[in-house]
């Protein structure tokens, strides 16, 4: 990856929860503007990937995240949320400080979700929950967001809507994204490289020739099915 | 007198009110119910060993709390709660029909009364309400944002381990401080209607924030005059209060559409 900067670097990382394999010698480097798709069934241990980067699970290995580069988590749904009646824009300062208003509203635009600032968050839509968690992390100053499994929960429209964005993040603002998805179409359009795991790591590269069939097969470790749709 | 018991309703209301909004918003309801009631059986253990029951209960309830705050994986806080609450209640029961204690004591426990409230109540209430204050001050963030979503918290660097065990040790101090004005039995209550009405009108952290402690504090006020002018005991009516405050709000709510 010459002339890029290497942002991310991760190195044999392994995770053991209550004494089960979780995550078994992972290692890859993430470059500065760049979209790595993670691929794998449930229970292949993508989600405590994110997490063991964002220190929020105990690994052995290495982590390395250039300075300046901190992460964003957004989750796939805040299972967790209490009964707060938070706004939007209470979620995207919410436990920051030293923020303007000018950069809540900055990042706001980035993700158009402007008008939607002073609603409810509870009431928001799957895809404007996604974006206000989107402008979080810009406001927090992340340049690496981690997505799990982000369109999950969306329709095809807002699907569409939120690979847009991180489209446009990735090419305006060289934000760099690892997003755990298990839509092969998604990889292939937007991803620049995609991690197959199950446990273990099966693929790193280009989501090119060799992201076939059979190697999907392999990671899924049972007979699928592959359906061609457009994106 | 009624107006020392004015000042002292207000102050303990925006206490529990502080605790209120975050009680409610962390959906830790069943909790302050739990702790609240486990006190009763603090209450009897101390009169047994012949202590002040208010200065034990500040070393009993707080230790319930963390027992609560660190109940395993698998057991939910409720299951903990739900085994907790009751033994706690019936070991109080046993010890007191045991020990043939005098009845009325134990009553102005269970139920309150604000207007037998000494200067030694009031000045441990100053000293634990300041230190409740002081605490939601200096982690209001980090309080808000674990209340919204641990998960996130976490992910955005905060101690949310932490923040969860010393909530449930300060909700601990603040119900004990409280009990004598309204009773461990309707405690619970003065900890969830505060907040259950602001959340049913406000928009926003800030602004519930402030609403839930004018709510607690409106009720209580209301509550204490009803008392007074009617002689009926005092944390009955300030809850019987705050839950007309409820319906009322919730049918406002409803008529304008929004429930």
């Amino acid at each position: 990856m010459e002339g890029k900067k290497l942002i991310l670097r991760v190195r044999n990382l392994s995770v053991v929860l209550d004494g089960k394999k979780i995550l078994e010698d992972i290692s890859f480097d993430l470059y500065e503007g760049e979209i790595l798709a993670v691929l794998g069934p449930n229970g292949a241990g993508k989600s405590t990937l994110l997490k063991a980067i964002l220190g929020m699970t105990p690994y052995t290995g290495e982590v390395y995240i250039a300075p300046g580069y901190r992460p964003g988590y957004i989750p796939q749904a805040l299972v967790d949320m209490g009964k707060l009646p938070a706004t939007a824009r209470d979620v995207i300062v919410m436990g920051f400080r030293g923020y303007s208003r000018e950069e809540v509203l900055e990042a706001a635009r980035k993700l158009n979700i402007e008008s939607h600032l002073d609603d409810l968050f509870v009431n928001l839509s799957g895809g404007l929950k996604q974006r206000t968690l989107i402008a979080k992390a810009l406001v927090y100053g992340s340049r690496i967001l981690l997505l799990d499994e982000p369109t999950s929960n969306l329709d095809i429209q807002s699907q569409r809507r939120f690979y847009d964005i991180l489209k446009q993040l990735k090419e305006k603002e060289k934000i760099s994204a690892i997003m755990v998805s298990h839509d092969l179409g998604v990889v292939s359009s937007y991803a620049d490289r995609v991690l197959c795991l199950n446990v273990k790591m099966f693929y790193h590269g280009a989501p090119g020739k060799e992201l076939n069939i059979d190697l999907i097969r392999k990671v899924y470790g049972h007979d699928v099915g592959v359906i061609i749709h457009d994106h | 007198m009624i107006t020392e018991v004015l000042i002292y309703g207000t102050l303990v209301s925006i206490v529990s009110g502080i605790l209120s909004y975050f009680v409610v918003s962390r959906n830790v309801e069943f909790a302050g119910v739990g702790i609240s009631h486990a006190a009763f059986g603090g209450v009897a253990i101390a009169m047994v060993l012949g202590v002040n029951p208010v200065w034990f209960l500040l070393l009993f309830t707080p230790l319930v709390g963390v027992l609560i705050a660190s109940s395993p994986k698998n057991l939910s806080e409720n299951t903990a709660i739900g085994i907790l609450f009751p033994f706690f209640m019936s070991l109080g029961i046993i010890l007191i029909y045991l020990s043939q204690q005098n009845l009325s004591l134990v009553w102005s426990y269970l139920f309150g009364n604000i207007f037998l409230v000494g200067r030694g109540d009031f000045l441990l209430f100053l000293v634990v309400g300041t230190l409740v204050v002081l605490y939601v001050l200096l982690f209001f963030r980090d309080l808000v944002f674990s209340s919204f979503s641990r998960e996130l918290a976490r992910a955005y660097g905060v101690n949310t381990t932490f923040i969860n065990y010393s909530f449930m040790v300060v909700l601990s101090l603040g119900i004990v401080v409280s009990i004598k004005m309204l009773g461990i039995v309707l405690l619970s209550a003065f900890l969830v209607l505060p907040a259950s009405i602001s959340f049913l009108v406000a928009r926003g952290v800030r602004r519930s924030f402030i609403l839930t402690i004018l709510f607690s504090v409106l009720m209580s006020i209301v509550g204490i005059q009803f008392s007074y002018w009617l002689d009926l005991p005092s944390g009955a009516s300030i809850v019987v209060v705050g839950t007309a405050f409820y319906i009322l709000f919730y049918l406002y709510r409803r008529a304008s559409g929004k429930a």
